[in-house]
């Protein structure tokens, strides 16, 4: 009963508080053999969701492991990758 | 957050936050731009990329044509200055491929309607633009694919100079394990579309030998009495995988696509004359497997998004 909806100006709906989204609170490099750490305080007692993308198409004459991405409270840390990646962090 | 914008949902979850990026539609690419490689074997390689121009990092979701075909997009690279390629691997031979919806924050489109909700961050750029058809998801899942895509290893192919024909040795290798993931809980739309990052890739490789021996002279007790030559072929198939994903009436399946393919064989020739060794010759060709294992098993994302909200 309570909620918003947002309209055009054609008068059809194109954003409710009925729908479900992720958000993006941040989308960064990684490099291969690299590392980051990145603390956001908006993520404090949200649902998390983390994504990584290849950069490049992994080879197949020699081991393309992608990172491990962990979140521990409000950090989301990024390492032990062979490849570079963008990663991405969703919240809800 | 002291001070800005924040809407929820019933569930709680946040909608639209001042501290956040909604990702909004940016394009819709209605067929892949470049076309890199293609074979009818291993399952049907399709290698496509989409190009798309965006001021900041894409987020891609695809459409399932086909409920037979695997699906999965296997990079992300910046080509040039706000210049895209997203690349997307399919299996099978039917040429309907995927419409791409790239999605991405606000700063990466103008708006040209007057009318509608815009949201700001603290620094002055957007977080929300409702005249940018911002996502919605219908849900998700996380999905792990099987350790290994064949359920056997081949058996018949040729021993010398990789003499199968891609034909053969790509029935042989063809894709055909997969996990299940029913989606009642997480309704698939009429026309869903998917962000499916391919992470997971699996190599396996096939050894065949044979050898020959030629004696010029008679035998005895087995062994030759005279000119001799022994001679050994093998050959090395493999086939190296990306995990995909293909959509059924209410499931997600977690399978592979074949991306890459080859052989590598050996040949050698030892001469002997009265048993006693007196030279040989060998020689190789083809590409050799890196390693047969399969990587990057970790669960992987799928979000699901209804494609029709933004045709």
């Amino acid at each position: 009963m309570y909620g918003m909806n947002v309209f055009n100006s054609a008068g059809a709906l194109t954003y409710s508080t009925s729908d479900v989204t992720w958000n993006q609170v941040d989308f960064f490099f990684v490099s291969g053999g690299g590392s980051a750490s990145n603390s956001y305080p908006v993520l404090s007692g949200k649902e998390v969701l983390t994504a990584q993308m290849f950069i490049n198409s992994p080879p197949s004459d020699r081991r393309a492991l992608a990172h491990t991405i962990t979140v521990s409270g409000t950090t989301v840390s990024v390492s032990g990758g062979s490849e570079a990646v963008y990663v991405l962090v969703l919240m809800r | 957050m002291s001070s800005g914008f924040l809407a929820t949902n019933n569930s709680g979850q946040v909608l639209i936050s001042s501290d956040t990026r909604n990702l909004h539609l940016i394009e819709k690419i209605n067929s892949p731009t470049y076309y890199d490689y293609y074979t009818a074997n291993y399952g049907g390689i399709n290698i496509v990329r989409y190009r798309t121009n965006c001021a900041v990092t894409p987020v891609p979701f695809f459409t399932m044509p086909s409920t037979s075909s695997w699906y999965g997009v296997t990079r992300i690279t910046n080509v040039s200055t706000n210049v895209w390629d997203i690349e997307l691997i399919k299996s099978s031979v039917n040429n309907s491929f995927p419409e791409m919806y790239v999605f991405a924050d606000p700063r990466a489109s103008t708006a040209t309607e007057a009318y509608g909700l815009k949201v700001f961050r603290n620094d002055g750029t957007a977080s929300f633009d409702s005249r940018l058809r911002p996502l919605a998801v219908s849900g998700g899942l996380s999905v792990v694919h099987p350790n290994n895509p064949i359920g056997s290893l081949p058996y018949g192919l040729d021993p010398r100079y990789c003499g199968s024909s891609e034909a053969t040795s790509g029935g042989a290798f063809a894709p055909d394990q997969y996990n299940q993931y029913n989606t009642y809980n997480v309704s698939l739309p009429v026309k869903p579309m998917f962000y499916f990052p391919s992470l997971a890739q699996a190599q396996r490789e096939s050894f065949y030998s044979v050898a020959e021996n030629e004696c010029d002279g008679g035998t005895y007790k087995g062994n030759c009495i005279g000119a001799e030559r022994d001679y050994f072929w093998s050959s090395t198939y493999w086939a190296f995988y990306r995990g995909a994903i293909k959509k059924g009436t209410n499931q997600v399946f977690a399978g592979w696509t074949a991306v890459d393919f080859g052989c590598n064989w050996v040949y050698t020739r030892d001469s002997a004359l009265l048993g006693i060794g007196n030279g040989s010759s060998g020689s190789t060709g083809g590409t050799w497997p890196y390693s047969n294992e399969t990587l990057n098993l970790s669960a992987a994302t799928v979000i699901i998004g209804d494609a029709a909200r933004y045709d």
